[in-house]
Order: C-alpha cells, then sequence, then structure tokens
C-alpha cells in the first residue's frame, strides 16, 4: 500500500506528541488516562496497514520503553534507602504487562516477565501466595505460547522459591514435557539431562552458590510428587557430581547428549546445557576450554 | 501555654458532606481542614489484569491488607485505585479513620487529645440512628467529653443573621430546602428534592457521551464529567431561545476542553442544557415538580402575610448551587409562582463560599454563645464524675 510522504509524516508526529502526553500523564500518576493512551496508539499501530513490520516493531517498542523508563522511576534512592511508591508500581507493571500481552512479540512479554521475577528473588520476606500467584499467571502466558522449557523452568523456580510443590496444571504439563523429552533419550544420559535441566535454573536466576546443593534441595522437595515414569530418573540424581576433577570426564558425557539431542531433533534443549557448561569452565578456570 | 490550652480546648465543628469534609475550630471564619470525602484501599485498584497476578502479595503483603488512605492524599491515586465515597458508602468504620486522620492534622497537644466537645452539623433528614452511630464512634470510640447535634439549616441562617428565610441547600448527593420564621422552624416547611450535584453530573455525562461522534476515539468517565462540570456549568433564563440561537451561529458558548490525553471535547449548549433538569426533572426521567414550583410550596405552607418576608431570605447553599446564572433564573422561575405584588420582593442570596456556609454558620453560632443548649454529655465522662464525687465524699 503506497501513502503520500505527509501522511507518514502527520502519523509519526501525531505518534511522537501522544507519546510525550503520555509519559507526562504517567508521571503525573495518571495512569488511567496514559494506558488508554497508549492502548489507542498501539491499536493505531497495529491497524496501520502501510507501516512495515520493522517500523510497527520499533514503533511498540518505544510504547513499551516509556512504560518501562516510568516502572524503574518509581524505584528511588534517597539516603542509601530504596523508596518506591508501591501503589503506583504495581498498578503500572499490571498494566505494561497487559500492553505486552497484547503485542504478537512473546519474546518482550518473556523478557520483562523474568526481569521483574529476578528481583523478586532477591526479597527476603517473600510472600509464597504472591510469588506462587505470579508464576502460575506467567505460565499461563507460557503454556499458550508452548514454551515449554520456559515452563519447567518457572515450575523448579517455584518449587525452590515455596520449599515446596505447588500442584497445578502448569506443574503437571511441565513434567509431563520432561517426561516425554527423557523417554527420546538413551536411558544412560537421562539423569544427567535432568541434572543439567535443574542446575540451569539456578544459574539462570543465581539463586544458590553450590548450584549442586540446588539440585539436591529440588530432588528432596519434588521427590514424593513425581509420577512414577520420572521417579526412577530422579532417584539417581544423588549419584551425580560434578566437580573440579570429576568434570573432564562428564564433559565427554554432556558432549555425547548434546550430540545425542541434535540427532533426535530436541535442539532447544541444547543451548541449556552449552550454558551449563560454559558457567562450569568459567567456574573452574578451564579458559582453555571455553575456547576450544 | 495556657491560652494554647483554651484554644485547643474549644469545640470543634464538623461538617460531613458527601462531596467534602470540613472540620475545624469553632469561633474561627473558614474551616480549619476541608477535604473530599473520600477514601482508596490499596488493594482496590481500577485495572484488574488477567495477565500477571500476585504483585500485591508480593510487594505489600498480606499484613497490610487493610491499608486506605482519606481525602486528598486518595485523590493522588483516583487514576490507580477505586474511589469510595464513605458517606455514600454508610461506612462507619472508614469515616472512623478518616476523621481520625484528619483530626491528628490539628496538631492537637497530648494533653488535649479528645477534650474537645463537637458540634456536628447535620441535615434535618438525618435519621436517628446515624446519630446513634456518631455518638458512639465519638463518645465510645474517641472519648470525646460532649457533642451537638447542630441543624445545617440553623448554622446557615446565622451566617446571614437572619432569622427567617428559605435556604435552598444543593448538595452532591441531596438537595433540601428548610424555612424558618422569626427563628422558628415548622417540620411541614421542608422538603427534600430528588436532584442533587450527582444526577447533573451523570446528565452531563449522557450529554457529552451524546455528542461525541462515531469514530471519534474520546474517553470520559464521571470524575472529569464532574470537572467539566463544574468549570463550565451555565444556567441561562430560557434555555430553548439559547439553543435557538446557537443553532443561528451564536457562539458565545462555545468552549473547548482539553481532556488529559491531549484530545479535544467541544462544549457549547450542553453547558446551560446541564441545569435545566433542576427546572424539569422529567429531563432525567425523573417525575417531580421542578426546583422554583418545589420552594414555593414550602413557603406556601406557612400563612399568606409570611411569604412576602420569606420570599425576600431565599438562601442559595452547597457547592451545587454554584452554579452561575442559577440565582436569576430561580428569581425568575419563583416569580411565576406567586403575585405580582410579591414578585418584587423576592430576593436570592447566594454568597461566595457558599459550599461552607453551613460550617461557617455553625462557628459564629458558637462564638456568639448561642450554642448553649442540646448538648449531650458522654456518659462515660458523667460515671467517671460520679466516682469522683463518690470517691470525694469518702475521704
Amino acid at each position: 500500500m503506497t501513502v503520500s510522504l505527509d501522511t507518514k509524516q502527520e502519523f509519526l508526529t501525531g505518534f511522537q506528541k501522544k507519546i510525550i502526553i503520555a509519559r507526562k500523564l504517567l508521571i503525573g500518576a495518571n495512569h488511567k488516562w496514559a494506558s488508554q493512551l497508549l492502548e489507542n496508539l498501539r491499536m493505531d499501530i497495529e491497524k496501520n496497514e502501510w507501516l512495515d513490520i520493522q517500523k510497527k516493531h520499533q514503533l511498540l517498542m518505544i510504547i513499551s520503553n516509556s512504560w518501562w523508563m516510568y516502572v524503574n522511576s518509581l524505584v528511588r534512592r534517597e539516603e542509601g534507602a530504596v523508596k518506591t511508591d508501591l501503589i503506583r508500581y504495581i498498578d503500572a507493571y499490571k498494566r505494561f504487562f497487559s500492553f505486552l500481552a497484547n503485542l504478537d512479540d512473546f519474546y518482550l512479554f518473556n523478557n520483562f516477565g523474568i526481569n521483574l521475577l529476578k528481583q523478586f528473588i532477591k526479597i527476603e520476606d517473600l510472600s509464597q501466595q504472591g510469588i506462587t500467584k505470579f508464576i502460575n499467571s506467567f505460565s499461563v502466558r507460557l503454556f499458550k505460547e508452548g514454551e515449554y522449557q520456559k515452563l519447567i523452568e518457572l515450575q523448579i523456580l517455584l518449587m525452590f522459591l515455596r520449599k515446596s510443590v505447588a500442584p497445578s496444571k502448569f506443574f503437571h504439563a511441565s513434567l509431563e514435557k520432561l517426561g516425554k523429552t527423557i523417554l527420546k533419550l538413551e536411558p544412560s544420559k537421562r539423569t544427567l539431562f535432568i541434572y543439567m535441566i535443574l542446575e540451569d535454573v539456578c544459574i539462570k536466576y543465581n539463586l544458590m552458590q553450590d548450584s549442586s546443593e540446588f539440585v539436591r534441595i529440588i530432588n528432596k522437595i519434588i521427590v514424593n510428587r513425581l509420577p512414577q515414569y520420572l521417579k526412577n530418573e530422579f532417584s539417581s540424581i544423588s549419584r551425580i557430581s560434578i566437580n573440579e576433577r570429576s568434570f573432564t570426564t562428564i564433559l565427554g558425557d554432556l558432549e555425547d547428549l548434546i550430540n545425542y539431542l541434535n540427532d533426535i531433533g530436541e535442539y532447544s534443549w541444547i543451548i541449556i546445557i552449552i550454558r551449563n557448561i560454559f558457567a562450569k569452565m568459567q567456574e573452574y578456570r578451564s579458559y582453555y576450554c571455553t575456547l576450544i | 501555654m495556657s491560652s494554647e490550652n483554651n484554644n485547643q480546648q474549644r469545640p470543634l465543628v464538623l461538617d460531613i458532606g458527601s462531596n467534602f469534609f470540613r472540620l475545624g475550630w469553632a469561633g474561627n471564619d473558614y474551616p480549619d481542614i476541608i477535604a473530599p470525602s473520600v477514601y482508596v484501599d490499596s488493594n482496590d485498584y481500577l485495572f484488574a489484569s488477567d495477565v500477571i497476578d500476585g504483585l500485591e502479595d508480593i510487594f505489600i503483603g498480606e499484613k497490610s491488607a487493610e491499608n486506605q488512605l482519606f481525602g486528598h492524599e486518595a485523590l493522588k491515586y483516583s487514576n490507580i485505585l477505586r474511589v469510595h465515597e464513605f458517606k455514600k458508602e454508610n461506612n462507619y468504620n472508614i469515616f472512623m479513620k478518616f476523621f481520625f486522620h484528619h483530626y491528628r492534622q490539628l496538631n492537637i497537644s497530648e494533653e488535649n487529645q479528645f477534650k474537645q466537645p463537637i458540634i456536628v452539623i447535620t441535615p434535618f433528614f438525618m435519621p436517628e440512628l446515624e446519630k446513634t452511630k456518631l455518638k458512639d464512634i465519638f463518645f465510645n470510640v474517641f472519648d470525646f467529653p460532649e457533642i451537638l447535634f447542630l441543624s445545617e439549616s440553623q448554622g446557615i441562617i446565622s451566617t446571614f443573621q437572619k432569622t427567617s428565610g428559605i435556604i435552598v441547600n444543593i448538595g452532591e448527593e441531596n438537595t433540601y430546602f428548610s424555612t424558618f420564621l422569626h427563628g422558628f422552624s415548622n417540620a411541614m416547611a421542608r422538603d427534600t428534592f430528588p436532584i442533587a450535584g450527582k444526577d447533573l453530573t451523570n446528565y452531563l455525562l449522557n450529554l457529552l457521551l451524546a455528542q461525541i461522534s462515531h469514530g471519534k476515539s474520546i474517553f470520559l468517565d464521571n470524575r472529569t464529567t464532574k470537572e467539566i462540570k463544574e468549570k463550565f456549568s451555565l444556567c441561562v433564563l430560557n434555555a430553548e431561545e439559547e439553543i435557538e440561537r446557537i443553532k443561528n451561529g451564536f457562539t458565545k458558548y462555545n468552549s473547548s476542553i482539553d481532556l488529559p490525553d491531549g484530545t479535544s471535547l467541544g462544549i457549547s449548549s450542553e453547558r446551560f442544557i446541564i441545569s435545566e433538569p433542576l427546572f424539569n426533572p422529567n429531563l432525567i426521567h425523573i417525575d417531580y415538580i421542578g426546583l422554583p414550583e418545589a420552594i414555593s410550596k414550602v413557603i406556601r405552607v406557612w400563612e399568606r402575610e409570611n411569604w412576602q418576608e420569606l420570599l425576600s431570605n431565599i438562601i442559595l447553599a452547597g457547592g451545587g448551587s454554584l452554579i452561575p446564572g442559577l440565582e436569576q433564573r430561580l428569581k425568575i422561575e419563583i416569580s411565576k409562582f406567586f403575585s405580582e405584588k410579591l414578585r418584587d420582593s423576592i430576593n436570592i442570596l447566594a454568597v461566595s463560599g457558599r459550599e461552607n456556609v453551613s460550617w461557617i454558620g455553625a462557628s459564629v453560632l458558637w462564638a456568639q454563645g448561642k450554642l448553649s443548649k442540646g448538648w449531650e454529655t458522654n456518659p462515660k465522662s458523667s460515671e467517671d464524675q460520679e466516682q469522683e464525687d463518690f470517691d470525694h465524699l469518702n475521704n
């Protein structure tokens, strides 16, 4: 569709003006009007036929940045203490995520969600009820998008934060997915694979210094809730011990696992294992291996 | 120190309006605290997200589940949290907290806390049950020594230093008339009127929404409409004539409202049509007589020879009466119900600041020493006194 340059210019100038107004409204705590305005802008962009995908993405990024900048501005450091207007902060996040959920781009939603989740992990007396609600509401979206790896990851994280299992359809779905993948692997690699998945959560969210301890804790929490098809694999986890000395041996097994996953078409898990190997290499200062 | 002590033991005048809460020391010219009668609950968000959940629990926690903000502080969050009006909700629990929150703002010294008598301004239709609840709060919860329920009309009429007249109080939630003749009132000569400020706001919202053309995206809510009403409303002598003039190109009433989101909304005849339901309640589907006729009916309850005296003192009060031009229109409309002889004597008093006139009246009455009767004493303090007397006798 071809449109005149003036029309394009007019649209972009209008967009810019509205963004400025929306940012002013946000600063003035007028969330209701600001989100209405930003939502209208999003719809204008999405229904626009002559904007190319790249430009649309760029404009949508400007809107999400407006929210992101505002949310961050609400956290103020005064005399060494962090002061946050929680009412504004919570509402802004809710509206921001609602905006992100309406976008086709799941990447943005996921990124901001994980970012927020990482902030929660630092809270000392974290509300169990709150974090369960949060992770499960986030899981709804992951489930819908078919992002099962992230779903498994979040359910493991939730278990660790709650120190118990929160039985939900997401918990069962994540175990089911894990079970299906494991069945594709040769039996000798299954436990190592599970170990890597669990350990990755610890590394990614920086939960504990000793990741093997993390695996042990999760194993203890989940042991009575495991379905039959996963019981054997989880029961052997305690036999795995990765340290500086055993790492070289295990590295060989991991390389085999990577190749195996590649052969059976389960590529998406490979990155998790590589990330773990990389973390281990850094930990054991095997820079030489890292380079190789 | 002693004069400060005396000052802080003066009675407090309290006016619990649907729109505004007024609190201050008797004898002062103006209420010390005027706050919107609203509160917000920090867990009651306007926006309900179906995308993420649990943030309130994580940040605020379950301990502070009841965390309210009151008055002006509440309004800061009016675009985030649901604004509640405790008066309309009859929520005495919140009223108690609201009162205490503002009472603390009076900076009363520790030794004078809750030592003041309280004058509560009440409309004539306030039920006994409500008075009992207020007494319970002020006596049992706060332990104030005395309370006086003062009729709002009495306060208003004393501000004008009149003994006869009719008070037309147009509030946010209620409109009522009350008449006085030589200082006496008559239970028959007072009435309520079914249209108040909130009805006019709703009517304006409907008018504005109706004129927004299709395809134009304009977002309006009750609170914004109320602000528009307060800024732009008018009352004209003949609305139909003015509408005709507008159709012929008259632009005097044209105004542009800049909405928070940068859009603007044109407004013209709506500015004066908004006050028409007061004269013709059928416009908002209320089957009732107009305000002027209702006023005249209340006057007619008195003997004919008193009408002139009452007509010459029609006092407008309440925030809803602030519509410019209302007094002129009322004068003309009321005159239609009386003989030519009486028409000249019609006088409408509409002073500026009339939204606070009942509070000021109560304050003036106390300063003049006219509030010595009708006080109710806290039963607890009389019991204490008896106990003290008993102890004294025994000693």
